[in-house]
């Protein structure tokens, strides 16, 4: 039979004054294994993850000026095309890689051989195209991986990685550890529900998730705000209290960013006064400012874990 | 006494921490068990706060015996703030609030990352003459847990969901961040 109290605030008090005495604040020291967590240490290197639900709306584009506008801001700056097997980063750099991520996978290179450098110093993992191997790899291969992309965490300021469009376990699992996470959409309706269904897949494996919209490839600014309140208020009204969004910034579709990947340089040194150079740099601010708050809380044990380490510790469930 | 003065601070206004913290009512506010000196609910967790001058591994300690405690009795607690209508069901989240943390308490933290903790730094600010509190969440705890990758995720809309971006660009009014900013 249940009790009735005058009001809640009772019955709570009540459950704390008799439960309080119970409690045993005397506890024996650590176990071995809370010892041994002693030794984690914060992330020196930033990861900073470029997904988006659909195909084509410009995340390489974007991932690779951004990588360019932060290194030519004097930070270390590592690009990593995770869209493996299909990767294509390297074009948009004007790279011609010798070797690529399925060389160090094979175990024949290391992260260090097969790294090209790009405008800026950026330093690109090239991901690889021709084989579709390596879009879904197992586990054993991608902890190997991962235990060979920490070398970077040395290395590094930044860390971008440009990860393969969709929603698979895989780039779920590259997301879940992820320091900041940029997503891209186009102002187009598929690619708002595509976006907005990464974010609630997030949500299903990460605690609170932050994500920074870009949207690409709108006519004007008033279409861009458009397409963010579409998904900004969806997402605050399903997944409230699970995820949030930020607006990082627009991009419009024209003829500079169309020219730039012709002629396979970043549309910010290409066509620096255009629009679109001019909002990735202003984006780049944004991120690099962030980073210098971020890196200003890593001095001591307080700090967020490394990437790496994180990603080490994931593991798929059925 | 600045103690004092930020665990009433936190009874008037919990906010200052996060805001949304909304405590069932104010006799709520009971410093009892352990070092608790307060307990509300926020975007669907339970939240026990904590306030310490500075930091000690003493404190740091009492984690687990709190975190016990309340995971045995957060269906009570649930049914406290459901009559309310405050929450349908949450999940525990413990505050540390502290001035300073002291070197022996910084040594155990990555140790605790099993827990549910987020600590805040808490400093009195002077501005236009005016006394107010500052208060930063110092880090976010080490992740050492597994994280659980599902190989079957489950990203399939609703129909309110789709619904809301079928709706036509006109009908759209923006009222989300200023995207200059």
């Amino acid at each position: 039979m249940s009790t009735i109290y005058k009001d809640e605030g009772q019955f709570v008090r009540e459950l704390i004054e008799c439960t309080a005495s119970k409690i045993d604040f005397e506890r024996p020291e650590l176990s071995l294994k809370t010892q041994a967590l002693l030794s984690a240490h914060p992330a020196k290197t930033q990861v900073i993850c470029v997904a988006s639900g659909k195909g084509g709306t410009g995340k390489t584009m974007i991932s690779t000026n951004i990588s360019v506008a932060l290194a030519s801001k004097g930070l270390n700056v590592a690009l990593i095309d995770a869209d493996f097997g299909l990767a294509n980063s390297h074009i948009l750099l004007g790279l011609e890689p010798r070797f690529d991520i399925s060389s160090v996978l094979a175990g024949k290179k290391h992260v260090a051989d097969v790294i090209e450098h790009g405008p800026f110093g950026v330093k690109l993992v090239p991901g690889g195209s021709g084989f579709s191997e390596l879009s879904m790899m197992d586990d054993d291969k991608f902890r190997y991986l991962v235990r060979e992309l920490s070398y970077l965490e040395e290395k590094t300021d930044v860390v971008i990685i440009d990860l393969a469009a969709g929603i698979t376990p895989q780039i779920m699992r590259l997301l879940s550890a992820a320091h900041e996470i940029i997503v891209v959409t186009t102002p187009e309706v598929t690619s708002l529900i595509d976006a907005y269904a990464l974010i609630k897949s997030l949500t299903q494996i990460v605690e609170q998730v932050t994500v920074k919209m870009i949207v690409n490839r709108a006519p004007d600014q008033s279409r861009a705000m458009v397409a963010f309140q579409k998904i900004w208020s969806v997402v605050n009204k399903h997944l409230c209290g699970k995820a949030s969004l930020m607006f990082l910034g627009w991009l419009p579709q024209n003829f500079y960013v169309q020219n730039s990947i012709a002629c396979r340089k970043p549309v910010i040194l290409k066509h620096p006064k255009s629009i679109a150079a001019r909002a990735i740099e202003n984006m780049a601010e944004k991120i690099h400012k962030n980073y210098r708050s971020w890196k200003g809380r890593q001095v001591d044990r307080w700090g967020a874990p490394s990437y790496f380490a994180k990603l080490e510790a994931t593991a798929y469930v059925r | 006494m600045e103690l004092e003065r930020v665990t009433e601070l936190l009874k008037i206004k919990p906010a200052v921490v996060e805001s949304g913290t909304t405590a069932v009512d104010d006799d709520l506010f009971i410093p009892l068990v352990g070092e608790i000196d307060m307990v509300g609910v926020s975007r669907g967790r339970l939240i026990l706060a904590c306030v310490f001058d500075e930091l000690q591994s003493r404190h740091l300690k009492q984690l687990p015996d709190i975190h016990r405690w309340a995971q045995e009795n957060s269906k009570l607690l649930e049914h406290a703030y459901r009559a309310k209508g405050l929450s349908k069901g949450f999940s525990i989240c413990i505050w540390y609030l502290c001035r300073a943390v002291g070197s022996d308490a910084e040594l155990l933290l990555p140790a605790l990352s099993d827990f549910p903790l987020n600590i805040y730094r808490y400093r009195t600010v002077k501005s236009k003459g005016r006394e107010s509190l500052a208060v930063e969440q110092l880090a976010v705890k080490p992740q050492t847990d597994v994280i659980k990758i599902p190989t079957n995720i489950n990203f399939e809309l609703n129909e309110q969901e789709m619904g809301e971006f079928l709706k036509t660009d006109d009908e759209i009014t923006y009222t989300g961040p200023d995207l200059n900013s």
